[in-house]
This record gives structure tokens, sequence and C-alpha cells, in this order.
């Protein structure tokens, strides 16, 4: 395999020719391409339509101090040789834009947007000029997360320059929903162009709970950073924890025990046990079908009170050390987690049952809310949501981290796309997970549950990535001076899926909006952080 | 349509069935300090994410305090603690109608600290 990559990278550098400045190793499973501004659109296209990569994250810092330059990363992964190849160009601070990948490559481009938000560097070409991350009435010369910005300075308001579709034809009426929603949700603003009651048009606008967590983390001690990255979510807290210490660990190059490595795997199942069969229960709540909801929400209670139980958390947080984990397990918690599985595993199969059985539950989901292959693929639409429309990543599988490679599984694919496909994913990885636990208590190794970080070297920059109950969240660190954090990228799961909605809408009916955003479930707030 | 109905009647009603008693042992709940055997060695302010822990020393006292307003229950402080006088209880009910309840504190006197070290 090392052979066949090396053989593989050197024929990419030559296929590239003199495009790639230089190429180096970062880590076992990185290599770094340097390329020119100008070359960047072609190199990232030949990356992603030849060589078929996907695009993982992409990445602005502003590295004046460090080298008198801002960067961006454009980070492809390839799961078939389980590595990564970073697309790497400076940019020089009296010049700071770059050409747009975007106009080539769509699921470019919320991050193009957010890196002229936040760093000021404007890519041109780009097909949509509106702000994303910060709103429009943020003045338009202040870019928070360049390094003379300071933490606590106040931006002025200014006229706002948000912008939506315009509707030239009197038949299309426009519907503004939220940000303050009916129910207890997190806050976005949905403006359908609807033709009668179908939606001919939505125009998502998200980011109102930016709290610039990233901003927040630099200078932050990594220790401390573990419990901002703990809270970046609340209801994929752990996966972004293990994201998290994974960068950490992936710079200071250790490999934790293999217990750490097992526990953090049966914690994250936990944690996708408890969100999915939520899921599963609070989609019936896009049909109003009552019985559905509370048994959902009843073994999701169970699980939850399991969680408290075994970790000390509803939410598993403090689960994770950097190096390991704090939570051990005894022999008796075993017994109580296999008790409890089992008994959820009857209810959960008889919930299913009635609502696969349900004629009216099942004509209100199937066709509704098809999301298509060629969408999901050109987005890079991640999780449940992709493996519902045919595109089979799971991060778990594809580039394993934890135990996961220990432990055989299989990953559920549907063909539809419609929200009866992703309810289906989510039921069966239910009865997965359930099978993995089983398997990962029965052969759970003695040992250690931490290891000691040796002091990490300045400057280095390292990936963590988990596959959340909503899909791949990928966390880019860069460490500073003194173990700090120097830059800290959080793309989570959300942050890929959002985009997908609007095209997944378009020509359903209003009233079926809920129930598509329901099966998609995504969270807002790791989205806009 | 029977199925529904048969469901709902064998699941009951489930604030009545499952009651709520006490959080289980391992929950991490309100911080509190056994004794006042504190060294002052700041090994839980420094380490605390949340900076609730405060120390504030005097002439021949040191005093320590904890506040529930900024805590968030991770559970640290007690495992850094050097001479473990800081416990995780699964004391979840915070409420209070007076804010001051919301801070421990805890004296040590600096004579007893001195022989405390002397003794080490
Ligand atoms: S439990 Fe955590 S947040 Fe609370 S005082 Fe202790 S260290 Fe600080
Ligand atoms: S409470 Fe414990 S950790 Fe904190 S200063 Fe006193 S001895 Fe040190």
């Amino acid at each position: 395999m090392e052979k066949t990559i090396k053989q593989w990278l050197s024929r990419m550098k030559q296929q590239l020719g003199n495009k790639v400045r230089s190429m180096e190793q970062n880590g076992a499973q990185e290599t770094v391409m340097l390329v020119e501004k100008t070359e960047l659109p072609d190199v990232c296209y030949f990356l992603w339509h030849e060589k078929k990569g996907r695009l993982f994250t992409m990445v602005g810092n502003d590295e004046r101090d460090i080298h008198g330059f801002f960067a961006l990363y454009y980070v492809f992964s390839f799961d078939s040789f389980r590595h990564f190849i970073t697309v790497k160009t400076l940019i020089d601070p009296l010049d700071p834009t770059f050409p747009s990948v975007a106009v080539q490559l769509p699921a470019a481009n919320w991050y193009e947007r957010e890196v002229k938000d936040l760093l000021g560097l404007r890519p041109q070409g780009h097909p949509d000029p509106r702000p994303l991350i910060l709103h429009g009435d943020w003045p338009e010369d202040l870019h928070p997360l360049r390094k003379d910005f300071p933490l606590d300075r106040h931006a002025p308001r200014v006229q706002s320059r948000e912008a939506f579709m315009p509707y030239d034809s009197e038949d299309v009426t426009e519907i503004p929903v939220g940000p303050i929603h009916a129910g207890i949700i997190e806050p976005g603003h949905f403006r359908f162009g609807a033709v009668g009651d179908t939606i001919l048009h939505l125009d998502a606008r998200l980011f109102f709970t930016h709290r610039g967590l990233e901003k927040a983390s630099e200078g932050m001690p990594l220790a401390k950073a573990l419990f901002l990255a703990e809270r970046v979510c609340g209801v994929c807290a752990l996966s972004h924890s293990v994201a998290f210490a994974q960068a950490v660990e992936r710079i200071g190059e250790v490999t934790i025990p293999p217990r750490a490595a097992y526990l953090r795997t049966l914690f994250l199942e936990l944690e996708r046990l408890y969100n999915h069969i939520g899921d599963v229960g609070n989609v019936c709540a896009g049909f109003g079908f009552a019985v559905g909801i509370s048994q959902g929400a009843r073994l999701k209670e169970i699980m939850q009170q399991l969680n408290e139980h075994v970790a000390g958390h509803r939410y598993l947080r403090g689960v994770v050390r950097l190096g390991g984990v704090r939570i051990d397990i005894t022999e008796r918690e075993k017994e109580d987690i296999v008790r409890t599985l089992a008994y959820v595993k009857k209810e959960f199969q008889e919930l299913v049952d009635l609502l696969f059985s349900h004629d009216i539950a099942m004509n209100r989901m199937a066709t509704t809310g098809v999301l298509r292959l060629e969408h999901a693929n050109d987005l890079e639409v991640v999780g449940v949501a992709a493996r519902a429309s045919g595109r089979s990543v799971d991060i778990r599988r594809d580039q394993p981290y934890a135990a996961y490679d220990q432990v055989p599984f299989h990953v559920p694919v549907y063909e539809a796309g419609d929200v009866l496909a992703r309810v289906r994913i989510r039921v069966d990885e239910v009865f997965e997970s359930i099978a993995m636990i089983e398997q990962l208590l029965h052969s759970l190794p003695s040992g250690d549950t931490f290891t000691s970080l040796p002091p990490l070297p300045p400057y280095r920059s390292a990936m963590g990535w988990c596959e959340s109950p909503r899909g791949e969240t990928v966390h880019w660190l860069m460490v500073g001076p003194d173990q700090t954090i120097y830059r800290y990228r959080i793309r989570s799961a959300t942050y890929s899926n959002w985009p997908a909605v609007p095209l997944a809408v378009k020509g359903n009916i209003v009233p079926d909006f809920p129930l598509i955003n329901k099966s998609f479930e995504l969270c807002y707030a790791c989205c806009d952080r | 349509m029977f199925d529904l109905i048969r469901k709902i009647w064998r699941t009951k009603t489930v604030t009545k069935t499952e009651l709520f008693t006490e959080a289980p042992e391992r929950f991490r709940g309100k911080p509190i300090f056994t004794s006042n055997e504190c060294t002052g060695c700041q090994a839980c302010t420094t380490s605390c994410p949340a900076g609730a822990i405060t120390l504030q020393q005097n002439d021949d006292t040191i005093t320590v305090s904890l506040s529930y307003t900024t805590c968030i229950f991770c559970g640290i402080c007690a495992e850094v603690c050097e001479t473990n006088i800081i416990e995780i209880t699964n004391e979840y009910r915070l409420a209070t109608k007076n804010k001051n309840e919301l801070t421990v504190s805890q004296q040590a006197t600096l004579a007893k600290l001195l022989t405390a070290r002397k003794e080490v």
C-alpha cells in the first residue's frame, strides 16, 4: 500500500507538472502541495474531477506573523488510498484576492464566502457575492479572524446588505419564516418563493448563532480548548471532542491505548444511538404521528439515562481527554449497557414496525424531499443524507479512527434520496450500532485509558475527523507557541449538508418543509459556530 | 390502528411508571469542599476551564471559593486537587432564592499550611 501511494503521488506530480511548486508530507496520511494562487482552480478541479478526491474541508489562515502571508488550504480526501492531499497557496496581504474555485467546484461555495467574510480574502469570479457568516449589517471591511482584530472589539452596525432572490412574477408568493420559530428550535431564516403551495425556490439564511468560537479559541491552552470543542454542538458533543483530540494527538504523533480507542468507539456509538432513535421519533412530528413522537422520545430518554449512568452526562460530555478517555467502565456497567440495549432494540423494532406499516406516514415520507445523487456529489454532502441518496461515504469505514478498524460493520446505502430513505438509513444504523456495541463490549481490551502527550511543536497543523450522527465532522488545527491554539477550523457535517436542503425542497409543498428539514436533522449551532 | 392502541396501552404513562428518584452515582453534579486542608497549590484554579474557582490569600488565611454560576460540572478540579478536598457529588438541584448560596468557600489557615508543608 505504501508503495502504491508513493507511485500514485509521483504520477500526480508528473501530471500536474510545474503547476505544483513543492510537495511534502505532513504526517503519515497527508500530502501538502504548494501552488501559486493562479493555479489554484486548475489543481483543485483536477484533484476533484479527474482524481475523484472529495473536498474534505477548506481553511483560511492568517499566517502573517509567521511568514508574512495569508494561507488557504483546500483539503481533498482520497478514500481508497486513505490519504489526504492539501492544496496550499499563499496570498500576499497587499493583494488579498484569489481566483475562485467554486465556479467549477460547487462544494467550495460556502468555504470561499466564509474566507471572504472572516479574513477579507476575496474569491474573484465567485458566483455569489453575498455575505455568509457575518450578516449584512456587519461592516464590510472588518474581518474578525485576522490576527490584528482584537477579541474584545465592538463592531458598529451598518445599513444591511442582505439580499434574497427577487421574483418578477406576481404569481410567486414570498413566505418569510423565522429566525424565531414556533417550536423551541434554533434560529434560521427561510424565505420561500411559492407558486400556490408548491415551493419554487428557498433561500435559507443561517449563521444567526455565530459565536466566533474559532476566534475565541485562538491562544487558548489545548486542555481548555477541549471543553470548547465539546460545546460546539449540543447533540454531537462527543464527536466534536473526539475530532479535536485526534487532531491534537496527530500533531503530537501519539497513539492512544487500545482500551481508550475502544471506549471512544463505544461512546461514539452510544451518541449515534440516542440521536438516531430520537430523530426517527422526531420525523413523526412532521406529519403529526403522535405515537411515533412519544415512543421515540421515550426511547431516547432511556438512552440518555444510560449515558448519564455510564459516562456521568446525558450528552456524553467529559468523556474524552487529550490522549485517551476520562471515563472507564466496569463489568457491572457493561451488563447494564447490554440489558438496556436489548430492551431498546425490542421496543425500537416495534416503533419501526408501527411507522412503516402506517399508510399515511409512508405516503408522506415516500418521494418527499428528494435529494438527487448528482446534487449530493456536487455539494459533497455527507452522513445520513448522502447515504440515503446513494452516495456511499462513511468516514468510520473510509478513514478509520479510534477502534473502527477492529469491528466489522455494514454501511447501509439507499438510492431513493427521499425522506423515507433517510429514515431507513437511521433505522438500519440503529441496529448496526447496537450490534457494534455488543462486539466492542465483548472484545474490550484491558490496559490504560490514556497516555500523556509530549509538548507539541509550534505551527504544525493536523486534522481530526469523526462520523458524528449527522455525518463527517472535521477539525483542522494549527498549534501556536506554548501549547496553545493558533488556528482552529471546525467543519461540521451540517456545514456540508445545509446547502443541499434548498435543493431537496424544490417542487415540494410548503407544509412538507418541516418534514424534509427534520429528515435531514441538521443543527445550526455547529454550522454557525 | 389496533397495534397503535395496544402499544399505547402497554406503555402506559411513562411519568407515572418510570419515576425519577435521584441522579446516578457517576452523574457530575455540585462539586463541594470536604475539608479545609487546602494547600493553596492553585492546581484547581489554573485547570478549571470555566474559571469558577478563585483563591484569595490574606495575612494568614487562604480562602478558596467555587461558584456554581460559572461551573460547568466537568470534574477536573476534583481530579487535580493534591489533597483531594474537592469532591463531585451527584446533587443536581441548584435552584435557590439567594444568589450567595451559589458560592461555596473553604478557609485554611496559613499556620496549618506551614505545618502541613513540613510534614511532607
Ligand atoms: S467542576 Fe469543572 S468547572 Fe466546576 S469548578 Fe470544578 S473544574 Fe471548574
Ligand atoms: S483546593 Fe486543592 S487544588 Fe485547589 S488550591 Fe486547594 S489544594 Fe490546591
